[in-house]
């Protein structure tokens, strides 16, 4: 005989047929007569149900081509390898080689602090380069543009640029620092919102990409 | 309804058969033979990080970067597992990674900003959203079942990563516990008994309506 701890242990696998026969046969035999059992399976049964309507969204119609790209550009080789094959030179006879660097280097060195004025050091403005941006997959994608600039207009903001790319429509606009948030969280009713983890620019424009597939 | 586990285990041993031939080719530098594998394999991957991440903007790159590891190590491969095994358990290192960063950098604050959005928004349902649910009787009936969904996509959220994708890799694949114990690296009894816990805790989460019958 089975007991009831057991059953509800191996409920999943009845239900999705994984179990031999003759095990999936006396837990059919159980439930017959187990109400708590019935009523975990029914339950179970509703649960796996549901689970059903939560699937992931379709990968987009070109990532095939998208990942065969980059496999490709990561093929070809970069400016440092192709030095790296200029200067195999220097393993061949490494002692000559080396000297005429070393010389070289001393050359320029030596021109460059003779001939260059002093400058004084100023550090580079760190730049943000990868934006990944808040992606709308509109509900109606025929007004979303306009329902967008009813939206920006609304917390006083401004579109400063709308451009065609291969993912639909890219648009870069300016907003007050505080509305942000709330800003966003109004995105929500122009259709599905995905924020990206940089969605602003090195000016610090929000980028939104209103995309063409409709969910 | 749930897939078969007998449908599971025929597709899966046509897999198996045409990954031989076409990792076999792209050992031997068939770009070709990789491309067919990226098609076959695009959505199977981009689903398991997508349980994993639950984010779509995260997942179609994740999906990416598996496919461009893949290709590297693919002739480290070796035939004594499954190749899609193989893929999933680099899918599984990837979304990690893509977590540990996440971790370090400011997402937890855009977290926070998407669950005010879940406060402050209300639930509604486009026209066209009605009319595409073909079992929906009427409008009512679509918005309570949109409403459960999203309940079920909140009580999903609430598990682990690795949880997530036990339940894509068991459910919805049909994988073998043995085969979700190499991509997760954790041990059968692990893989098994963290599933019917998961199963448990969505059960718990969505108690109030399962008792009501709603489901």
């Amino acid at each position: 005989m089975i007991n009831c701890e057991e059953v509800k242990l191996e409920l999943f696998d009845y239900i999705t047929g994984r179990l031999d026969p003759s095990l999936s046969e006396k837990i059919k035999e159980h439930l017959k007569i187990c109400k708590d059992c019935q009523k975990e399976e029914k339950e179970l049964k509703s649960l796996l149900s549901l689970l059903d309507t939560v699937r992931s969204p379709e990968v987009s119609p070109n990532f095939v081509q998208k990942v065969m790209s980059q496999i490709e550009s990561k093929k070809r080789p970069s400016l440092t390898q192709k030095l790296i094959e200029k200067t195999s030179v220097l393993f061949k006879w490494p002692f000559p080689a080396l000297a005429t660097v070393a010389l070289l280097f001393l050359m320029v060195f030596i021109s460059y602090n003779l001939f260059t004025p002093e400058k004084e050091l100023v550090p580079k403005k760190m730049e943000i380069i990868t934006v990944s941006p808040i992606t709308i997959t509109p509900a109606k994608p025929q007004t979303v543009l306009s329902d967008l600039k009813e939206v920006v207009n609304s917390y006083g903001g401004k579109i400063l640029k709308r451009e065609e790319i291969p993912q639909g429509i890219k648009v870069t606009l300016r907003l007050n620092k505080e509305k942000e948030s709330s800003f966003i969280a109004s995105l929500k009713s122009l259709g599905k919102v995905e924020i990206g983890k940089d969605y602003k620019d090195k000016d610090g424009n929000i980028i939104i990409i209103l995309t063409k597939k409709n969910s | 309804m749930w897939i078969m586990w007998s449908k599971c285990l025929k597709q899966r041993s046509k897999d198996k058969d045409e990954d031989v031939k076409l990792v076999e080719r792209a050992k031997a530098n068939d770009k070709k033979a990789f491309e067919e594998i990226v098609n076959k394999y695009q959505q199977r991957v981009f689903d398991l990080c997508y349980w994993m991440l639950f984010c779509e903007f995260n997942s179609e790159d994740a999906a990416q970067e598996t496919f461009i590891r893949a290709y590297k190590g693919i002739k480290k491969f070796r035939e004594d597992a499954a190749f899609y095994t193989w893929l999933y358990r680099i899918a599984i290192n990837v979304c990690k990674d893509i977590i540990k960063k996440k971790e370090r950098s400011m997402e937890k604050v855009f977290s926070e900003i998407e669950k005010e959005m879940e406060v402050k928004t209300e639930d509604t349902l486009s026209i066209e959203e009605i009319l595409l649910d073909q079992k929906a009787v009427d409008a009512q009936d679509a918005l309570r079942k949109k409403e459960l969904r999203e309940i079920m996509q909140r009580c999903i959220a609430r598990l682990s990563e690795q949880r997530r994708a036990l339940i894509d890799l068991i459910y919805f694949k049909g994988l073998k516990y043995k085969e979700a114990s190499f991509i997760l690296n954790l041990p059968e009894g692990t893989v098994k008994s963290n599933l019917v816990r998961s199963l448990q805790m969505l059960k718990k989460c969505l108690e109030p309506y399962l008792q009501k019958g709603e489901i």
